[in-house]
């Protein structure tokens, strides 16, 4: 490799560009930190334009040929995004002064769009990895026992998800001979059996994508992070692991019945959550639930638009959230409420989108939901159809309602606070006009969207898609009216929910106490019984060749006299017989 | 403590019956101009996948009766899984 290919790698590369903004806030002024992380997420997207669509940053590792920088229409569409989000972030927490945040700000979006634009599996894995590690320091940013748990908790979850894919990529490369970051399939064409290679990536996607029962990695880690890091935390890591099954595993049936699955369940958890940002995390599973059946469906536009859509309105719905926290020092939905009197912005913003989350037309939801709804009937399955729009109901109720009825409706909590300050305000505005403006005009989205030719096809404001979508959310939304008129709807109660991360938080680790204490017993029982049987030993044989053994005593004379007289006799014996 | 209950009798804009009362009303309008444009032929999909898709309000039904199940059968998984606010801090 020459000194221009090695240079290539670093400077063509945006992650990189932002990775290292990421360390030079470590040493520079404090006060400097966010202008810098700015100017460096602008320089790192002029870079991404001017680079173009095509492969970068090649580079060769053992004989094999790296790409550490591909773009495509389906890595572009994820990068773009990555940039508004990570520049969206900085604007909120202007002036932020925690160095390590500062880092982490700009440090784990630069994994992982490393991850989106790796065009080969060893790239992909690095990036992965950085994801991981870098976000940690989100988790850990409140400096609380009880955060410091919970990032030990994800990080070994996000390092598991890394040893997964490490796994699937060495035996891919023993089956394919190549380490193309391109479609794998789960299936092997001929036989139609798993391949036991493409299901450790799967599972590797699955945990980072959160899976059902895989996903609770992301409601014990993100809301105990703080007001900024939750928001950042909720976009990248599950996206990366979208933008990963879109690329190696499109039309996978399997994915089709489990993104069914992530939709439905987590709507009934977030019913009867209490903290908001936890609901927010749950609406996570459910929206990238979407994405997932998008992608088994083959209808890769509708996960990528998707993707993109909700990367912009529930990080809207997040800062809207965090921005009441920030005020008021809860996001408890019992500790909550009545803050529209003097925060109206934050509650305008907010129901901008709820509105889009809910997907109602004229929003970024409308024109990227849809996609995914019709993916499902073009595909002739009912029942996956009738079960998101089931889903698309319960999106309406826990983020389009919960979250602002909660926060500034409601019963009045009595708190007064002021409105959110301006960065808040300006990030959240952004996002808002982003929500609405490609949601009446959605061309420059669709112009980005990895399948041209599919979505040429495809009008989202015609007669029937809006008769459709109104008549879904406005009946759901009176019968959300009725509920609270008839005082059905069930009121919030401070609690915890139990949820799989119950099963290593308390049984789990009750377990590995146990074993943990089985073990020292055995080992000191074990070392008893040794030590015991060597005392034994010692004493034995001090007690043969100790001072007072009888090896020690002195031999008489007469002892050496009958010897000697024993073996003359032998001697003379011996002469005898020759 | 004087100011906090004063406080908590304002009442905003959005407490105001007369806002409720017109919130709900233009609700119920929107509503019902809805389920009517499901009657008009040449607004319906012109390539169903499936036979409710004719049904004229199937949507709105879909809509209210999905609404309606998450919210009255999802409260009672809090009595499975709820419990207080401690439970974790105690164990960990």
């Amino acid at each position: 490799m020459n000194a221009s290919s090695l240079l290539s790698i670093f400077i063509d590369n945006p992650a990189i560009i932002l990775t290292v903004g990421a360390f030079m806030v470590l040493t520079t002024p404090k006060h400097l930190a966010s202008p810098i992380l700015l100017a460096v997420t602008a320089l790192s997207a002029v870079k991404l334009y001017t680079l173009g669509l095509g492969n970068y940053g090649g580079a060769v590792l053992f004989g094999e040929q790296l790409t550490t920088v591909r773009l495509d229409p389906l890595s572009r569409l994820f990068a773009v995004v990555f940039h508004i989000a990570a520049a969206l972030n900085i604007i909120y927490a202007w002036g932020q002064r925690d160095r390590a945040q500062n880092f982490a700000t700009l440090a784990y979006p630069a994994a992982a769009l490393g991850g989106v634009l790796a065009g080969d599996l060893i790239t992909l894995f690095i990036w992965w990895e950085m994801a991981a590690i870098t976000s940690v320091f989100l988790v850990w940013a409140p400096g609380t026992r009880a955060t410091y748990l919970s990032g030990m908790r994800y990080l070994s979850i996000q390092i598991l998800s890394g040893v997964l894919l490490l796994g699937g990529i060495v035996l891919v490369y023993r089956e394919t001979g190549s380490l193309d970051f391109n479609f794998i399939g789960l299936r092997d064409d001929a036989s139609g059996a798993i391949k036991i290679s493409a299901l450790l990536m799967f599972l590797a996607f699955g945990i980072k994508s959160a899976f059902p029962l895989l996903h609770n990695w992301v409601q014990d880690a993100y809301p105990k992070s703080t007001i900024t890091g939750t928001i950042i935390l909720s976009i990248f890591t599950t996206k990366l692991a979208v933008y990963s099954l879109a690329r190696a595993f499109p039309g996978t049936d399997e994915l089709i019945y489990i993104g069914a699955v992530m939709t439905i369940f987590p709507i009934f958890f977030a019913l009867i959550e209490n903290d908001l940002r936890k609901v927010l995390t749950y609406s996570i599973n459910n929206q990238v639930g979407f994405m997932v059946c998008a992608i088994g469906l083959g209808a890769i536009n509708g996960a990528a638009g998707y993707a993109f859509g909700n990367i912009i309105f529930e990080g809207l719905l997040f800062m809207a959230l965090g921005a009441a926290m920030y005020r008021t020092g809860t996001s408890k939905a019992t500790e909550l409420g009545g803050l529209y009197r003097t925060m109206p912005l934050t509650m305008g913003l907010c129901i901008v989108g709820a509105l889009s989350i809910s997907a109602f037309p004229g929003t970024l939801g409308f024109v990227t939901k849809g996609l995914i709804i019709d993916g499902a009937a073009g595909a002739n399955l009912f029942w996956i159809w009738l079960t998101l729009l089931f889903a698309s109901a319960g999106v309406l109720e826990h983020a389009g309602i919960k979250i602002p009825y909660f926060t500034f409706f409601a019963h009045d909590s009595g708190k007064r606070p002021k409105e959110a300050p301006m960065g808040m305000v300006i990030a959240m505005s952004i996002a808002a006009v982003l929500c609405l403006g490609l949601g009446v005009y959605p061309d420059p989205l669709y112009a980005l969207l990895p399948d041209q030719a599919a979505i040429a096809d495809y009008h989202p404001y015609t007669p029937y898609h809006i008769i459709e979508q109104l008549q879904l959310l406005l009946w759901a939304v009176l019968a959300f009216a009725v509920l609270i008129l008839i005082k059905w709807y069930p009121a919030e109660v401070p609690s915890v929910n139990l949820d799989t991360d119950w099963l290593y938080r308390v049984p789990g680790r009750a377990f590995l106490g146990w074993v943990s204490g089985a073990s020292r017993a055995t080992w000191i029982a074990l070392w008893g019984i040794f030590s015991g049987r060597i005392q034994a030993l010692m004493e034995r044989i001090y007690a043969v060749h100790g001072p007072e053994g009888q090896l020690a005593r002195s031999w008489p004379i007469g002892f050496m006299a009958l010897w000697t007289a024993i073996l003359l006799a032998f001697v003379l014996i011996l002469s005898f017989l020759a | 403590m004087t100011d906090h209950n004063h406080q908590s009798k304002d009442k905003g804009w959005a407490d105001n019956p007369t806002f409720i009362r017109i919130f709900l009303g233009v609700l119920i309008g929107a509503c019902v101009l809805s389920a009517f444009a499901g009657f008009v032929t040449s607004w319906h999909n012109p390539h169903p996948h499936f036979s409710v898709e004719g049904f004229p309000i199937f949507f709105a039904v879909w809509g209210f009766a999905a609404f309606t199940f998450i919210v009255l059968a999802g409260q009672h998984l809090r009595k499975l899984v709820g419990r207080k606010e401690e439970y974790y801090d105690e164990r960990e």
